[in-house]
């Protein structure tokens, strides 16, 4: 069940990565920079410019990048979306190149894996945390009053739709 | 006005602080609030293993409200956007809606883009009014200068409507003013917090938060706040790794969620806001407050 026929129209949930290219267009940018200069990941991580994202992905050297740990530096602020003259979207090209590796069967950094994997377990990125306060106790959920954290009432389904819309490869390779 | 409160994992999980501050203030001002009974995460952080999970998750929460026949209020800057980029994208898109409709079928669900989402600062601005705010609060707080930190995706992007715009005040330091306190400009203000790049590097994350704390401390800010449970976790949770990392011991500085300083104006006690959670030295700023 990878696609479904909706009004004579094929849809199917599987990422590509020429059509992410196809729609973002990384050719037209004409490497101003205005994307790395505002870029928050960049200020702090040492090999991460957006700008230089694009043009390898434009001189068709995703490959490289997409066995790269440096695609998951992105900070997600959004910025180069707003600044880039050509509507290019550096963020959208890095998230094309992250879904990529993900179906190549690349395992991205730990956190995402953990993240990930209480996706599949509880449909949330992490479970409620036992928090220490500044009195020293140390509190939870329950403790402070609050009702339980809901999760989908039908795992299983849940699971599966999960596992459909782009999570297939990635639970092959972490094992859950 | 009653709506579905949907939390989304890092306030659910641990940053409790919020989610007490908008349970005790909201219904003061006329807000009922719904728990849900069947939730899922909204998908922000997993938009890169999958583009396509962030549709089907946020159209499920969306059509969860829609069984109700309620509105949501998400708290969290990265549940908004991603649940307001759903219904957008699902509205332009057909064909991708029937898709996810398709999944959201088989759980007895459906998502048609009636169910709107709002955060607690369209809520507090829009929907209550500043005015019910000044007539609804014990007393007014000093004037105390406060920087607004509204986080990335209240303003970003412009591609479809987000709560604020750069063009003019902010709603959330409209807020801040109605309350008593004075909204003091910062240099970061429209800045990220770096909680997304925790997962790849916290020392560079924390760098960030860092150095967005330090410009606050230099324009004279007694405070900072916000209504997002990432640059809260960043600007509150971070500050003692943020004194190690950078060397610089200065790095101290009240950091909350404007619905505590809103509860404390409303007379409500600092312990049902959940002040004891902060991280940073709120005491401080509740010693000023309470003159
Ligand atoms: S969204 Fe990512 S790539 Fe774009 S400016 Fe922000 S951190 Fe840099
Ligand atoms: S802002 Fe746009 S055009 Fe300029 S370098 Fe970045 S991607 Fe290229």
């Amino acid at each position: 069940m990878l696609f479904y026929l909706i009004g004579g129209w094929i849809f199917t949930f599987k990422f590509s990565l020429e059509d992410a290219v196809k729609e973002l267009r990384p050719q037209l940018c004409y490497q101003c920079m205005k994307c790395s200069s505002g870029c928050t990941a960049a200020k702090v991580v040492n090999n991460y410019r957006p700008h230089e994202i694009v043009a390898l992905v434009k001189a068709g050297y995703s490959d490289e990048l997409i066995n790269s740990d440096v695609i998951w530096a992105c900070s997600v602020c959004l910025k180069c979306v707003e600044y880039c003259p050509q509507r290019v979207s550096p963020f959208e090209v890095v998230m094309a190149l992250r879904n990529e590796s993900i179906a190549r069967g690349r395992v991205p950094p730990k956190s995402f894996v953990e993240m990930a994997k209480s996706v599949l377990k509880v449909g949330h990125i992490q479970e409620p945390m036992y928090i220490m306060s500044k009195d020293f106790e140390e509190v939870s959920r329950m403790e402070l009053g609050l009702p339980e954290m809901p999760k989908p009432k039908d795992f299983e389904k849940f699971k599966q739709h999960v596992l459909l819309v782009g999570f297939e490869k990635l639970k092959e390779v972490i094992r859950v | 006005m009653k709506f579905l409160l949907y939390l989304g994992c890092t306030t659910a999980t641990k940053q409790y602080g919020y989610e007490l501050s908008l349970r005790a203030t909201l219904p003061l001002l006329g807000v009922e609030l719904e728990h849900p009974k069947d939730m899922n995460c909204c998908g922000v952080p997993m938009k890169g293993i999958s583009k396509f999970y962030p549709y089907y998750a946020c159209a499920r929460i969306m059509a969860l409200a829609e069984s109700q026949g309620l509105d949501i209020i998400a708290p969290c800057n990265g549940c908004h956007l991603n649940l307001t980029e759903t219904i957008y994208k699902l509205k332009l898109n057909p064909l991708l809606m029937s898709a996810v409709n398709e999944l959201l079928k088989e759980e007895g669900l459906k998502y048609t883009g009636k169910a709107m989402v709002y955060h607690p600062v369209e809520i507090l601005h829009d929907k209550i009014g500043i005015e019910k705010i000044t007539s609804s609060i014990k007393r007014k707080l000093p004037e105390i200068p406060v920087s607004s930190h509204p986080g990335c995706h209240l303003i970003r992007p412009t591609e479809f409507p987000r709560p604020e715009t750069r063009d003019g005040p902010l709603k959330l330091d409209r807020l801040i003013e109605a309350i008593g306190l004075k909204a003091r400009d910062y240099p970061e203000k429209y800045e990220c917090c770096g909680a997304a790049i925790l997962p790849y590097s916290p020392e560079a994350a924390i760098k960030t938060a860092a150095f967005r704390i330090k410009r606050a401390l230099a324009v004279g800010s007694k405070a900072i706040t916000s209504l997002c449970p990432y640059c809260i976790d960043m600007l509150d949770g971070k500050q003692d790794a943020a004194k190690t990392i950078t060397g610089d011991q200065n790095i101290s500085i009240p950091a909350l969620y404007y619905t505590q300083l809103l509860g404390l104006a409303l007379g409500l006690d600092e312990k049902e806001l959940g002040m004891s959670l902060n991280m940073s030295p709120v005491e401080v700023l509740l010693e000023e407050v309470k003159v």
